[in-house]
This record gives C-alpha cells, sequence and structure tokens, in this order.
C-alpha cells in the first residue's frame, strides 16, 4: 500500500514540474505585444567611396612617387650659386584640384653665409631642357621663396589626377657667399582654407 | 440436507442474476433518458480577414534609385537620390523610419563628425530628378542632417504620425560628405583620414501597423 501511494506522489510532482516548465517556456518564448505588431521595411544599397588628394615633389620624370619631401642642394661659392635644379610635383590624388600649397625649407651652412638667399621656383608647360635651361613651352611663375621657411598657395600645379607640373629651382643671393644651401621642398594640398580640393558638387542621380 | 443447500445456492445465484439485470437495465433507462433530453443550437458567421502592411521602394520618375555607385567624394559633396516610398497595402501604418547602416568600420560610417551623413527631404509632387527641383511643396522630413554612425544604431522618425494607405512619398534621399579641413603633405594623410575609404550603404524604410483599435457593432 506504501509503495502505492509513494508512486502517486512521485507521479504528481512529475507533473507538477513538468507544468511549470512549460509555464517558464510559455512565458518565455511568448513575444511581447509590441513585438507582435506588423511592421514592414523597403530599403537600398549604395556603394560610396571618397576621394583622395595628394601632390608628392619628386626628382624622377616618371612613374608614381613615393611619399615624402624633396631635399635639393646648392652650393653657394665665390663665383655665384650653383646652377638650376629640376624636379615635378605629381597629382597622385583620385580627385582634381584648383591649387597647391608649395612650402620651401631653406638652411645655409659654411664658412661664409652672410646676406640673404632666395629659391625661384617656375613651371615649364612642357619638360625643362636641363642642360641649356630653358622650356620648350610656356613658363610660370610660381614664387619666391626666402628666410627660413616660407609658403605660397599657387594654382600653377598639377590640377588633373595622375598630371605633372616641371618646375626650375633657382637660388639668388644678395652677396657672395661660401656655403651649401640646403632647400627642402614640400607640397601640400588641404581640404579647407584655403581649398585646394576642386569645389564641392551636388549631383543628382 | 444436501438437497436443502443445493436448492438454497440456486437461490442465490439466481438472486445475483437478478441484481445485475436490474442494474443493467437501470442504467440503460438512465442513459436513454438522457439522450431523449431536448437540444437547442443558433449559429452565425463572421468573414474574417486580416490586414496587410507593405513598403515598396521605386526610383523616382527620372532617378537611377537604389542601388548605385557613388565614387570619388570629397568634402562639401552632395549626392541627391530619388525615389517613391509607397504604403500600399491595406493597412495604414505609423512611425515611418530610415536606418541606415554601412558595411566594413572606417571614418565614413563610424565618425559622427567627419562621416558620412543622410538627409530627407519630402515633395508633392514627383521630382524632377535631373535639377533636383520640388514644383511642389518641399518638406524636411525628420532631423535636418543624421551622421550615418547615428543611424545605424538609431534610425531618424520620418513620419511620427499615420502613414495612410496607398500614399506615395516623393523622396530626395541626399547623401553628404561634410566640409572638413585635411590636409595631405607630400602625399602623407593625416592619421585619422577620410580619404580612400569606401562602404556599402544600406537604407532601410521601416513602417509599424496602424494602433490597434476595438470596434463595438
Amino acid at each position: 500500500m506504501d509503495r502505492v501511494k509513494r508512486g502517486a506522489t512521485a507521479t504528481a510532482v512529475a507533473l507538477l514540474t513538468a507544468a511549470v516548465s512549460a509555464l517558464v517556456a510559455a512565458l518565455l518564448v511568448t513575444p511581447t505585444p509590441a513585438s507582435a505588431a506588423v511592421a514592414a521595411s523597403a530599403g537600398g544599397t549604395a556603394w560610396v567611396g571618397s576621394a583622395t588628394w595628394s601632390v608628392i615633389p619628386t626628382s624622377s620624370t616618371t612613374g608614381t612617387p613615393s611619399a615624402g619631401a624633396l631635399t635639393l642642394t646648392y652650393s653657394l661659392g665665390l663665383l655665384g650659386p650653383s646652377g638650376p635644379q629640376y624636379f615635378d610635383v605629381v597629382n597622385t590624388g583620385t580627385h582634381a584640384l584648383v591649387s597647391t600649397d608649395y612650402t620651401l625649407n631653406l638652411s645655409v651652412s659654411g664658412l661664409l653665409s652672410l646676406g640673404s638667399t632666395s629659391v625661384t621656383l617656375t613651371s615649364c608647360s612642357t619638360t625643362w631642357n636641363t642642360s641649356a635651361n630653358t622650356c620648350g613651352g610656356t613658363t610660370t611663375l610660381i614664387g619666391t621663396f626666402s628666410g627660413g621657411s616660407s609658403s605660397i598657395d599657387s594654382t600653377d600645379a598639377p590640377l588633373a589626377s595622375a598630371s605633372r607640373v616641371h618646375i626650375q629651382a633657382t637660388v639668388s643671393t644678395s652677396i657672395l657667399q661660401v656655403a651649401t644651401l640646403t632647400v627642402v621642398a614640400n607640397t601640400s594640398v588641404s581640404s579647407a582654407s584655403p581649398r585646394d580640393v576642386s569645389a564641392a558638387t551636388t549631383t543628382n542621380q | 440436507m444436501a438437497a436443502h443447500a443445493a436448492h438454497t445456492s440456486e437461490r442465490r445465484s439466481g438472486r445475483t442474476a437478478f441484481a445485475i439485470a436490474f442494474v443493467a437495465v437501470a442504467v440503460a433507462l438512465t442513459g436513454a433518458g438522457a439522450y431523449a433530453g431536448l437540444n437547442a443550437t443558433a449559429t452565425g458567421t463572421a468573414s474574417v480577414s486580416s490586414g496587410t502592411l507593405s513598403l515598396t521602394l521605386a526610383a523616382g520618375s527620372g532617378s537611377a534609385g537604389f542601388p548605385q555607385t557613388i565614387t570619388n567624394m570629397a568634402p562639401g559633396d552632395v549626392i541627391n537620390t530619388y525615389v517613391d516610398l509607397s504604403n500600399g497595402a491595406t493597412m495604414a501604418g505609423q512611425a515611418l523610419t530610415l536606418g541606415v547602416t554601412g558595411s566594413g568600420s572606417t571614418t565614413l560610417t563610424t565618425n559622427a563628425t567627419k562621416g558620412l551623413e543622410v538627409s530627407v527631404n519630402q515633395c508633392s509632387v514627383a521630382w524632377t530628378a535631373t535639377t533636383g527641383v520640388c514644383s511642389g511643396t518641399t518638406t524636411p522630413l525628420g532631423t535636418a542632417s543624421d551622421p550615418v554612425a547615428t543611424l545605424a544604431s538609431t534610425p531618424t522618425t520620418l513620419v511620427s504620425g499615420s502613414v495612410a494607405t496607398s500614399t506615395t512619398y516623393h523622396l530626395q534621399v541626399s547623401l553628404t560628405l561634410p566640409n572638413q579641413s585635411e590636409t595631405t603633405v607630400n602625399g602623407v594623410t593625416p592619421t585619422t583620414t577620410i580619404q580612400g575609404l569606401s562602404t556599402t550603404l544600406t537604407y532601410t524604410f521601416s513602417e509599424n501597423q496602424r494602433t490597434a483599435t476595438t470596434t463595438n457593432e
């Protein structure tokens, strides 16, 4: 008789446990009224890529230059400074430009370094004849740089992507010097103040 | 003596048989009585159909709509896309929102200041997609401009109230790379740059069903 009672009790406990488990499961699975509401959606996609803007000075006349400044060295002797040097500036970005900022850092070291020294940048619409120091096309003055560091924002620049401008860098001194002039040429392009990147556009498509 | 015992046993068996028969008849009669009771029913019918909720997105007249490819975006650039968003099912909606997510994790989609921004304007008639002109009434929907970095997790509400059935919204969806100052020196970009990045944006317009109603009829 006791065995029968114990069996009945065990069955009842099992049934109660199952019922409670089922209730808990139902509460967990049943969505809240908010999520049960009907919703609809529609959409689309767009692939978006941003531009790059970059100008790099290089002594090479071909190819894509590596990032970095360009250093030019001149001798300032009793007979005057050494002759012009030539370099290119290349638009390595994907975006067109309206100008480029040229910054030259001039430093003179030597026995006699009195007076002032300046560097003049002139572009040629074609290529420079570096032996004769002549331009087969049209020359344009970018500007004259003096002092330790100075900058000029010029429209005479590689405006189109992958284009390049050929530049002649000529040194002038106010008095004879016996020294070495080191010129570090930097180019920078900004998206604002002043904006070197071509004007923003609105496209309807 | 033996004969008397046999007679007594026969009498008991007979009583038992009689008792069983009596109970069987009683049960039968009781059951028969139940089935024989009166029954009445009344019925009615109700035709019930559930509503449907549907949003569809189509290119606006003269526009390529989505999907689209946008290349070479520079600071300040704006790309306007024209779409028609329709609530064309049987049930009104409410709380129309726009969420935008971007693939990958770049400044374009994670930076709320320098990254892409989205704004939406509605025209009461179809937009002239080629010029971006609304010949009717233009209504800004949602906030003026939302960064994708925000829209990815918090969709903007375009219409907070009801969205009637058979309604078509003529929308101008504007994607902007905000103006910002970023200078590249000798080909070297700043550490946090906006340049040369890409992402695939997914625009999702959503609405909920209208508020549930209780009707007494």
